[in-house]
């Protein structure tokens, strides 16, 4: 992957302070089982109740099945997972959407909401084209990945990524996880990376590239 | 701040998964606040001890609102679950006294541990030693893991399949990895175990420019099949062998099959290496070739009707190993879960020695990756004088009638006097929920005329647990200060010391005190307490036998310690000897590399005459007179056999069998993400990020008109659950499939419909011929919408329908 592509829509808000460096997520495609521990790794983490997730995995499935006259079945089946939090966008549509200036870009690029201001009207939610922001019934405002902004500024990593048992995430400064041909910021059916300039780069799974990955379905909706 | 806890404490997650991943407890006011796990060194062979979703879901199960925290006595009929709290005292007399009475009316024989492995962690339960110390109890053989397997392994190689497999790491010399009903991601979660390892070995491989290829033969559709050269190739359950013959057909009348290690190394395979007095056309080639008793020709043809692999499947599949370098086949005990499993489990391996894909570098058995050793009991008290050994499956079969012989499984007796009238069950899910056919077998525990005490120690009111007539709380493994050493699927060698921390017990004791108790109570402490003491000694001693185990399974008798520094433990190498026979302080833990193991049967393909196999011929007894002689005594089930060869049976209940005429869709059960067994699948941190659900095919969803998370009644003549819909193309049609391990919850005084989605609330009490194992995987059911009242029901109970 090459440097950010340009964007149609004028960032608004803070960028990361000049001596510090946009962090972002790797997600190596080809190690994940699916198996949610970075999910529930950071919900343990951060206490979240009920459906609140700041990370979800997005289980993709592709392919058919068709009945021989003998019974037997062919199939091109193939599937993929995409392990999401909020991707700490350089262009958030969710800062630029939000009425009460509650959500801004902090001094390491992280995304955060500031709760005392927020007045849980979701505009942030319906913005987002990732489904970051979640909605806290208990609070009445809006939360998301803050990138474990205090595990940082103490030197560890966000506890998903020392969570998952197949290391397929990765965390660091952004340019560096992007500065390689193989990643890209787009597989199956997520939304172009143009339109927010995520900070999430993704090792491809084969099946997820190309036609064969946008023609496979997201067969979790109801768990993301 | 949450990086700056009252105190992290190193603990070990204990279940049976075949990890002991390490977790570190940050403890506030007594709670624990959040888990993290190892971010120490991290090297390919000498991984993270990382734990996955479960441990990392430590915190909310350790006081989860079903932990039992006081002695229980039960007060309603047997499994309603009304309970009154007692006290240690009376708990413990109460079980004394029973066990002095039941011993002294019926013998120790009437005295039976179902399976359990809720304290495998440390060793045998010390109730178990305590009675062994008194009278002894009914012993039991195999498990609910992999029976069939080890019956069928027994028979081909003469060994039961746990030890003697190849580890996956020989994998590192395959070009095609062959995996039947086998998923590592899934049943070896760790962060140090085969998962891991599959993805390195993958990634090896890449960056070598080898090619490695991945087959999973399996009604799932797992994450191991994953690269562009993946396979997936999905079969009905239970027709593994029928697969299996069609591809030995193919290799035979191709040429391509190992046809001088079938003649030189195996009995049976061809007609003229049977057995002296063995009747004509009993190999397995004249099975294949169709010259045997049925005359029927196993061509790829007829394999596809029965599996549902088109032909030209399985012909390229057959092509796929006769090309291969090294294929590693091998197999999870799914699979051989069914009822004609020792037929499925054989007919896998047999397919390794068919292809020549054995004993050479690169190739497996067929069997499980083996297991190292894992935790050893501690030295002293008495051995079991009772002989008289159970199949683990066959204990309800036992309640019906009693008088079990030995041509229904028994082992060390002829009969068994009585029927079992004391249950002691410490630390298993398995007298309702882990075992089958749950309402047929809440009918015979709750007829307190046929067992007459059931004793409970566990952490938490599971449903068996439910059974108890006195229930006693135990501290779970990772709140007690304890000594756990690497699981057996662990990559890594490890003695960890682990720490107790302040926080609310309630009236919860170490297992080890619970026993001697008990024993003090039947007047065998001396015998209970020799070589292991109590309190500070019986850790010691602990440490002692595990310390020699881990110097044993690691790569050198020296081994290296890892400090625990600052709350990070280290598996630093290169250490001195010296280091590292020392053994580590609370809150400490030492690593080493693991040994190597050797390629499965690499020396008897070598010289089988100077390594000739435990069978009776010292060969792979393809045909075996064992079990031939077996099908003439055995006493099986209506309308089963046993078969010398492995042959494919099909099951009462497969696919085509009439059965499926009322119960068209096979249920097999798979180890979910989301549960160790039974543990952790009632948290409900654990079911928002891993809902139990139905998979089901979308071909049956349109079918039955099933739309995505809608309810529906799986149900068969055995019960009724209820369970949401996940559509997805990842199953096989015609199959249904559930995470194992969902809580059994229904009113079994009433509908006894299971809201809590059970799978053995469906499962059959059939026994498998050979191992007279469990066969949970042979099920047929239906779906159907839940009625107007069940609605009704279920909404009174909170569920969203």
């Amino acid at each position: 992957m090459t440097a950010k592509r340009a964007t149609t829509a004028a960032p608004k808000g803070a960028a990361p302070s000049p001596d510090r460096e946009q962090y972002g997520f790797t997600f190596n495609q080809n190690r994940c089982s699916g198996c949610r521990t970075c999910e529930l790794a950071c919900k343990d983490y951060h206490h979240l109740e009920g459906d609140v997730a700041f990370r979800t995995i997005h289980e993709f499935v592709g392919g058919e099945w068709h009945q021989n006259n003998d019974g037997s079945w062919d199939q091109d089946v193939f599937s993929f997972y995409v392990s999401m939090s909020c991707n700490h966008c350089s262009n958030p549509a969710c800062l630029r959407f939000c009425p009460s200036d509650s959500i801004s870009k902090d001094s390491n690029g992280f995304v955060v909401v500031n709760s005392d201001t927020c007045v849980g009207c979701q505009s942030c939610m319906v913005a987002c084209p990732y489904h970051a922001p979640r909605f806290d019934e208990a609070s009445g405002h809006t939360v998301k990945c803050d990138g474990c902004r205090d595990r940082i500024e103490a030197g560890l990593k966000p506890i998903c990524v020392e969570a998952c048992p197949q290391r397929a995430l990765e965390f660091g400064p952004y340019s560096h996880l992007s500065d390689n041909a193989d990643v890209v910021e787009q597989v199956g059916t997520m939304p172009s990376p143009d339109i927010t300039q995520p900070n999430y780069a993704i090792i491809p799974a084969p099946h997820a590239q190309g036609t064969t990955g946008s023609n496979a379905q997201l067969i979790n909706c109801r768990e993301v | 701040m949450k990086t700056a806890p009252d105190k992290t404490v190193l603990q070990s997650c204990g279940f049976n998964c075949g990890s002991r991943c390490q977790l570190r407890l940050h403890a506030e006011d007594g709670q624990v606040a959040w888990v993290e796990s190892d971010t120490g060194p991290d090297a390919p062979d000498a991984p993270q001890m990382r734990a996955c979703l479960c441990g990392r879901a430590w915190g909310h199960w350790v006081n989860s609102p079903h932990r039992l925290d006081y002695p229980l006595k039960r007060v309603g009929p047997r499994g309603s679950g009304q309970f009154q709290r007692i006290s240690w005292d009376e708990a413990l007399d109460e079980i004394a006294a029973q066990i002095k009475r039941i011993t002294a009316d019926f013998g120790p024989e009437a005295i039976f541990f179902p399976y359990a492995s809720g304290i495998l962690a440390s060793g045998q339960s010390p109730l178990e030693r305590a009675i062994d110390c008194y009278g002894g109890h009914l012993r039991l053989h195999s498990d609910y893991s992999s029976a069939q397997l080890q019956a069928g392994t027994m028979a081909l190689f003469g060994d039961d399949g746990y030890y003697s497999g190849s580890p996956l790491e020989e994998a590192a010399n395959s070009d095609v990895l062959v995996l039947f009903g086998s998923s590592m991601f899934a049943t070896r979660q760790g962060g140090a175990a085969g998962g891991h390892y599959l993805n390195q070995l993958r990634e090896q491989a890449a960056a070598e420019g080898r090619p490695f290829k991945v087959v999973s033969i399996d009604p799932r559709h797992t994450p191991e099949v994953r690269g562009a050269q993946d396979q997936w190739i999905p079969l009905r359950p239970g027709t593994d062998a029928a697969f299996v013959a069609a591809v030995i057909h193919e290799l035979l009348i191709d040429g391509l099959a190992d046809e001088e290690l079938l003649r030189s190394h195996c009995v049976g395979f061809f007609e003229d290496t049977l057995p002296p007095g063995t009747p004509p056309h009993s190999s397995y080639s004249d099975y294949v070739l169709g010259r045997g008793p049925d005359g029927t020709e196993k061509t790829c043809a007829w394999a596809a009707a029965i599996t549902g692999c088109p032909a030209a499947t399985i012909r390229q599949f057959a092509r796929t190993l006769a090309q291969a370098k090294s294929a590693f086949i091998t197999q999870g005990w799914g699979p051989q879960r069914s009822e004609y499993g020792e037929q499925t489990s054989r007919a896998i391996c047999l397919l390794a020695v068919a292809s020549g894909h054995f004993g050479r570098p690169g190739t497996n058995s067929g069997v499980h990756e083996p297991m190292r050793p894992y935790t050893p009991s501690l030295p002293g008290g008495r051995e079991n004088p009772v002989r008289a050994a159970l199949p683990a499956f066959l204990w309800t079969e036992c309640l019906q009638g009693g008088g079990i012989t030995q041509a229904q499984g028994l082992r060390g007796a002829q009969q068994l006097p009585f029927p079992i009238k004391m249950i002691v069950n410490h630390g298993g899910n398995c007298l309702t929920n882990q075992h089958a056919a749950i309402n047929a077998t809440h009918d015979l525990l709750a007829d307190e005329s046929r067992c007459e005490f059931i004793v409970v120690c566990d952490v938490m009111l599971n449903d068996s647990a439910r059974y108890g007539d006195i229930v006693l709380p135990e501290l779970a493994l990772g709140e007690r200060e304890n000594a756990v050493l690497s699981g057996f699927g662990d990559r890594v060698s490890c003695l960890r010391h682990g720490e107790s921390w302040s926080h609310f017990t309630g009236e919860r004791r170490d297992p080890w005190s619970i026993g001697r108790a008990l024993a003090e109570r039947l007047g065998v402490l001396e015998a209970f307490e020799e070589g292991a003491g109590d309190g500070d000694e019986t850790l010691a001693a602990r440490m002692a036998s595990e310390g020699q185990v881990f110097a044993a399974s690691s790569a050198d008798s020296a081994g290296h310690t890892g400090e625990d520094d600052n709350g990070k433990a280290a598996a630093s190498a290169g250490r001195a000897d010296e280091d590292a026979r020392r053994l580590p302080a609370p809150g400490h833990e030492m690593r080493a590399l693991r040994a190597p193991l050797p390629c499965a049967y690499g020396a008897f393909r070598a010289n089988p005459t100077a390594h000739p196999l435990p069978t009776p011929s010292g060969k792979i007894e393809v045909y075996s007179e064992a079990l031939a002689r077996m099908a003439q005594t055995a006493q099986l089930p209506d309308g089963q056999v046993i078969s010398p060869i492995p042959a494919y049976l099909p099951a009462a209940e497969g696919p085509g069998s009439p059965t499926a005429e009322r119960f068209p869709l096979q249920l097999i059960t798979y180890h979910g993400y989301q549960s160790i067994h039974s543990n952790f699948s009632h948290l409900a941190i654990v079911e928002s990020v891993m809902p139990h659900a139905l998979q089901v095919n979308p071909v049956d969803g349109a079918a039955n008109a099933l739309v995505e998370g809608q309810p529906v009644v799986v149900e068969n003549d055995r019960g009724a659950l209820v369970a949401r819909v996940h559509l997805t193309p990842c199953i096989m049609p015609g199959v249904v499939a559930l995470p194992n391990g969902a809580w059994h919850n229904a009113d079994m005084a009433g509908s006894r419909l299971d809201w809590g989605g059970c799978a053995n609330t469906l499962t059959s009490l059939r026994p498998s011929p050979i191992a007279r194992g469990n066969g949970q995987n042979s099920c047929l059911v239906r779906l159907r919408p839940l009625t107007a009242e069940e609605q009704a029901a279920g909404r009174e109970r909170g569920y969203d329908c």
